[in-house]
């Protein structure tokens, strides 16, 4: 061949390969959704390549790509994605699925995930949608009502900086010394969920059973709340959230004016028996001063050189309009970058929140900074590292006078008492110069997270995880009681105490700290430091593989070392040398020291299988072997086995015609396990303790400190077991728009520490408590779930969930079967239920003392006090002795004690509304306790009077029992009280007085504006969101005066009832995505 | 753009503040005091009639102490006075005044049933011109339906009879009555 020709048909050639090399291809199409709408915003893309675009408003899209093989991955949020091979089409229609399937869902368990379908454990798992555009203090805050089992109630009001109380499926032991919370472990280590960014979280998952806990072992035995945080994403993202509150304070009650105040004290006294109080001429001075013929509420004494303080002062103030503020300003503000690409992703955020409280003249703040940094590297296909640093600061200041006896005597103020004096001065009977200028507190915390994590995948599905994780705080405090003079009438000037009532108080507790309250004209200064360090290494390896398409398996063997440490350092001192800028010095008086110091460590080994046939059958073993230095040496190891079963019944072919009718997912899991606990509040009980403390001996001239003997303790004391046992089933149906669970389970608590049979005398020690009770909790949980859209722009939801538990002391040693312990403490007794409360039962109150001389004929009330009459209660005979008493007070002689109610919250429930609708959205959270009783024992703010000079005097209190000619008006027919007394005749606890405090509460409410897309600012902004949201903002509840959620705690020196105000708040926020 | 949204924010919460209730006193102003004897008994087993003889409606005059500070140019106080100040109250009363009601020599308990709505007192007896109390109410006081004890005391005189003027009055003062109690010589 000619070899020109030759080269010319070469060159033909590859000049034509090299034209189809580049030759390019227009493909255009349409993306559809489920309704057969153009979907703007799917992702167009060359399978392979960076080359893609994203559809028009109309879902339309235009793509050059390489040739007929190349294939177009095209995918949306929420769709499933797929791959479209080019070939010979030019033009696309293509339809995307709704990515409902319930078959991909994941839920975080313990050292990794699981798909939904095979998990055989008491699981739940939630994005941080339930978090989203709240006006929250803090993520516990937000979890409330959100997930069936998670308890988590506040009896203690809306106080800054506020704990909330958390508990999964009940109350899981009352062993003395035992701390029964639920282990709450943020990106694998353990956390204070209440300092956590909650908008640094990606979602929550909550381990109810021991099969779903136990792999963290003795750490876990009441459940475990896993965290995850948001990690980076391909692509950068710049996130700015923001929002400005306003809270309210609620159910604040209203107190009577100062005229009528005294007529109710008078009417206390009289019908106990005494006198009146308020004279005509007091009396009517108040009045003249209400109608303002004099200026002053006080005024000096005669013979003395000082004011009329107390009873003998006539002005007319209601305290809570005085000290609470009508509302309060709050602000968060918090910014992430997120970003990355096939190697490197980042995110970083940092957090402000700042908020003041509720009351006047106290300048209250909180503060909390978070920074928060997380780094994944991923250096090839084997080895992966992620790292991530946290500091979170929390400032929390108040004044040093507002304690629990400031919410004491704020109930107790008089409305006599006037704001100021003659000479412009507070009233110091106000309480306003104790916490304006009596002393600051101040708690501050730093915590600094690290965490680092190596991923190493030798081979595909096998995977080895090293993880070291660091915790360190440096918690420090300070309070100040500074001197605090008034002027008399003469002009000279005298102290008086900061804290009202208290004198002089220094006070050694057992376990060497101290409690020091100065006199009045003595200042004081502590300062506490402190410092925890607690580390922890996890090393596991995982291993899952499939075969022949329908076994799964997975296994996986670990060890974990856990180590803390905490100490302790306060100083105290008299006399400091300058009120304004107060410090310890040397030359100051009293100084008081102490150190508190204890560490303690674990170690566990721990194994997992899980195996699944078809994801059909499933099952898993859990296996942890732990020991933990706080036993004794022989009793340290302990082993805990769980297992759990699951079967997808949807998946059998007998299913198959329900199936195609849509229900997809039907599960039956079964559950059981044991687990240890040893959080106990001392880190060693079983070490014998002898305490210095001041003897009554006199060495050299001063006060010696003694040992005494230590008391004799249990050899054999050891962890308390939690075996749980439970079943539960799950479902999700029609495309996963109706899903749910239920679940049952039974938890019992053994070898609870409990008190031990009494020695004999002669030994001349109390017997040591040792493992002898136990106490069983039983429940159940019921969550349903419906979300649909209709069209192209409207998208709904409705959710529910529902749950109860009942905890029941199956043994406990009480011979004499007491039914309160010492100072009112809650006593315990085999069969007792937990929250049982005994009392009386009331037949009604005597409308003359005719009535009440004929009830006394037959039924003697002496036991309960003396000088009844009419506008009394008549108490019932139960037994029917003749007479109303509580024979000894315990479980086999009760007297006329009955169980009038419980108080423990059952029956907790929420239900969640969301819609949206192109660009409005629309929430609403309610959340309940359906029963709950609570009766406020010896409380004066409940009952108006609970002593001579325990007074808290509310309009509430007005529908007492009185006779006609009363200047407050005759209340025979109805009333609620019984005729107020000094006494505590009319307040027993008892059936009438019994307080339903269930309720049900707007928890939240937001509304939402986003940015349409097809707007022109939509080029620049990825996502822009305006909304106002409010919390607590409706409460249902036949609950008198308090709010269900202030009602403080039965355990306060101080009664129930004296705490922080609950509040309401609205904000208003931005949210933007760049 | 805060000190905007503040005010916004406080209309709404306002309207929050006013679908607060504040309960209300229950009390009742319009119901009048009544008191009604409605027997006189002893236990020894007398029943004595008795007969309003007169009734007397008249007006309260009360009075009080009144504590009042004088204070100097400087402002310090100088003197305290103190004054009794007699005032009309707006309290009408009405007095039923009893027949005199003769009681049997002897040791005995004396009940005097009565009905009321409101609280009542039955002050103990001056001693008058008798020498020694014969007439001592057990209770003093009470509220609504009730019974007055009185431990009677024998009248040793053989020729003279004693008397005790016992008065029972509602709490405002507005209905009160008074007896006139004689007991025979032996």
């Amino acid at each position: 061949m000619n070899k020109k020709l030759l080269f010319l048909i070469i060159c033909c050639v590859f000049s034509l390969l090299g034209s189809a090399a580049h030759a390019q291809i227009t493909v255009s199409g349409t993306v559809l959704d489920e309704t057969d709408f153009g979907l703007p915003g799917a992702s167009v893309q060359i399978k392979g390549s960076s080359v893609g675009m994203i559809t028009d408003l109309d879902g339309k899209f235009t793509l050059s790509v390489p040739s007929s093989n190349s294939v177009l991955v095209v995918s949306y949020v929420g769709y499933e994605t797929q791959e479209i091979k080019v070939g010979d089409k030019r033009e696309f229609t293509i339809k995307l699925n709704n990515n409902t399937q319930v078959m991909d869902e994941v839920v975080i368990v313990g050292f990794g995930t699981q798909k939904k379908v095979n998990a055989t454990g008491a699981v739940k798992t939630i994005d941080n949608a339930v978090l989203e555009s709240r006006p929250l203090s803090n993520a516990v805050q937000g979890l409330q009502g959100a997930v069936a089992g998670l308890n988590i109630t506040n009896d203690q009001g809306g106080a800054l900086g506020q704990e909330m109380n958390i508990n999964i499926r009940g109350v899981g032991s009352i062993g003395e010394g035992s701390v029964s919370k639920p282990l709450v472990l943020i990106d694998g280590m353990e956390g204070d969920l209440s300092s956590l960014n909650p908008n640094d979280i990606a979602n929550i998952s909550v381990l109810k059973d021991a099969a779903a806990a136990s792999i963290y072992g003795s750490r876990a035995p009441f459940g475990v709340i896993l965290v995850t945080t948001k990690n980076g994403e391909r692509g950068l993202t710049v996130n700015y959230t923001g929002n400005v509150r306003l809270s309210q304070p609620v159910s604040v009650p209203e107190m009577v004016d100062s005229y009528t105040y005294a007529l109710m004290v008078n009417d206390a006294f009289v019908n106990a028996g005494g006198g009146a109080q308020f004279g005509r001429g007091q009396l009517d001075k108040i009045l003249a001063y209400q109608r303002g013929e004099i200026p002053y509420g006080i005024e000096p004494q005669q013979n003395v050189d000082d004011w009329t303080f107390g009873q003998m002062s006539y002005a007319n103030t209601d305290w809570y309009d005085v000290y609470l503020k009508d509302f309060t300003t709050s602000q968060e503000h918090n910014v992430s970058v997120s970003g990355g690409k096939e190697k490197v992703s980042y995110y970083f955020s940092a957090n402000y929140l700042g908020q003041t409280g509720l009351f006047n003249f106290a300048d209250e703040k909180y503060k909390r900074l978070t920074l928060n940094g997380k780094v994944n590297v991923k250096f090839n296909d084997y080895v992966q590292f992620n790292w991530s640093t946290r500091l979170v600061t929390t400032d929390n200041e108040k004044p040093s006078a507002m304690d629990e006896l400031f919410f004491h005597n704020l109930g107790r103020r008089y409305p006599l008492y006037p704001i100021t004096m003659p000479n412009g001065e507070y009233n110091k009977d106000s309480l306003i110069p104790a916490i304006k200028d009596g002393g600051r507190q101040s708690q501050n915390n730093k915590l600094l997270y690290n965490q680092a994590n190596l991923i190493i995948e030798p081979i595909k599905d096998w995977k080895i995880h090293a993880e070291i994780n660091s915790r360190i705080e440096s918690p420090t405090s300070a309070r100040h009681f500074a001197k605090l003079q008034y002027t008399l009438p003469s002009g000279a000037t005298a102290y008086f105490p900061v804290l009202e009532g208290v004198q002089d108080k220094t006070q050694i507790r057992e376990n060497g700290t101290f409690l020091r309250q100065p006199a009045a004209g003595t200042s004081y200064y502590e300062r506490s430091s402190g410092s925890v360090d607690y580390f922890q290494t996890n090393f596991y390896t995982d291993y899952e593989k499939k075969f022949n398409e329908v076994h799964y398996f997975k296994a996986l063997l670990g060890a974990q070392t856990e180590y803390y440490r905490n100490e302790t350092i306060r100083v105290g001192s008299d006399d400091v040398l300058l009120d304004d800028k107060p410090f310890i010095s040397a030359v100051s008086d009293n100084i008081m020291v102490s150190e508190r110091k204890g560490e303690w460590a674990n170690l566990g080994f721990f194994g997992r299988v899980n195996y699944s046939y078809d994801d059909r059958y499933m099952a898993e073993v859990n296996l942890r072997y732990d020991g933990a230095s706080r036993f004794p040496s022989d009793q340290r190891w302990a082993l805990f086995p769980s297992f759990s079963l699951g079967w997808n019944i949807a998946r059998e072919k007998f299913f198959s015609p329900l199936y195609d009718a849509g229900l997809q997912y039907l599960k039956l899991r079964g559950s059981w396990g044991k687990l240890g606990n040893q959080n106990t509040s001392s880190f060693y009980q079983f070490y014998q303790r002898m305490e210095a403390t001041p003897g009554a001996v006199i060495l050299g001239g001063s006060q010696a400190s003694v040992l005494p003997m230590y008391n004799p303790y249990s050899s054999t004391l050891t962890w308390e077991k939690i075996e749980n046992a439970g079943a539960g089933i799950d479902w999700a149906f029609f495309n996963n728009r109706l899903s749910g669970a239920f679940d049952w389970y039974q938890r019992t608590t053994k070898d609870m520490i409990g008190p031990a049979r009494a020695l004999s005398s002669i030994y001349g020690a109390s017997a040591p408590k040792t493992n002898n009770a136990e106490l069983r909790t039983r429940g159940w949980e019921v969550e349903v779930s419906w979300r649909d859209r209709i069209g192209k722009d409207f998208s709904y939801g409705i959710s529910a969930s529902l749950s109860d538990y009942e905890s029941i002391v199956t043994k406990y040693y009480s011979p004499d079967g007491k039914l309160e312990g010492q100072g009112g403490a809650e006593a315990y007794y085999q069969g007792k239920k937990l929250g049982d409360i005994w009392g009386y039962q009331v037949i009604g109150i005597a409308k003359s003392d005719k009535e009440m001389f004929d009830h006394l004929a037959h039924t003697s009330q002496t036991a309960l006090g003396n000088n009844w009459g009419g506008g009394d209660l008549m108490y019932r005979d139960i037994n029917g002795d003749h007479k109303v008493d509580n024979g000894s007070n315990t479980i086999t002689d009760h007297g006329d004690l009955t169980v009038i109610g419980n108080a423990t919250p059952r029956f907790a429930y929420s239900f969640t509304l969301e819609a949206a609708y192109k660009w409005i959205d629309f929430r609403a959270f309610f959340q309940g306790i359906g029963k709950r009783q609570v009766f406020f024992n010896n409380s004066a703010t409940f009952f108006g009077f609970a002593g001579p000079w325990q007074r808290s005097l509310y309009t509430d209190h007005l529908d007492y029992f009185r006779f006609a000619g009363s200047e407050l008006g005759a209340n025979m027919d109805d009333p609620y009280y019984g005729r107020l007394r000094t006494d505590q005749n009319n307040i027993k606890v008892s059936d009438r007085f019994l307080q339903d405090a269930s309720y049900l509460r707007l928890k939240n409410l937001q509304i939402g504006f986003s940015l349409p897309q097809n707007t022109k600012l939509a080029k620049y902004i990825k996502k822009a969101r305006l909304y106002v949201s409010g919390e607590n903002l409706f409460t249902f509840t036949k609950l008198r005066i308090y709010d269900p959620e202030a009602l403080g705690s039965s355990t306060n020196a101080y009664g129930p009832g004296k705490t922080y105000p609950m509040y309401r708040v609205w904000s208003v926020g931005l949210e933007m995505t760049f | 753009m805060k000190k905007l949204l503040i005010p916004v924010l406080g209309v709404v919460l306002g309207t929050f503040v006013a679908c607060d209730d504040s309960p209300e006193n229950p009390g009742d102003f319009n119901v009048k005091c009544s008191l009604e004897i409605t027997g006189l008994r002893s236990a020894a087993g007398h029943v004595y009639p008795w007969e309003v003889g007169r009734t007397v409606d008249s007006q309260i005059v009360r009075s009080y102490i009144k504590y009042d500070t004088i204070f100097s140019e400087t402002g310090k106080p100088q003197e305290i006075t103190k004054d009794t100040v007699y005032y009309a109250s707006n309290t009408r009363t009405t007095f039923h005044f009893v027949d005199e009601v003769i009681l049997e020599n002897g040791k005995d308990t004396l009940y005097v049933d009565l009905k009321s709505n409101a609280k009542w007192s039955a002050p103990v007896p001056e001693l008058g011109s008798v020498p020694f109390r014969w007439f001592v109410p057990q209770n003093i006081a009470g509220g609504g339906d009730g019974t007055i004890t009185v431990a009677l005391t024998a009248n040793p005189s053989s020729t003279k009879d004693v008397d005790s003027e016992q008065t029972v009055f509602t709490a405002d003062s507005a209905v009160m009555y008074v007896f006139k109690f004689i007991q025979k010589h032996k």
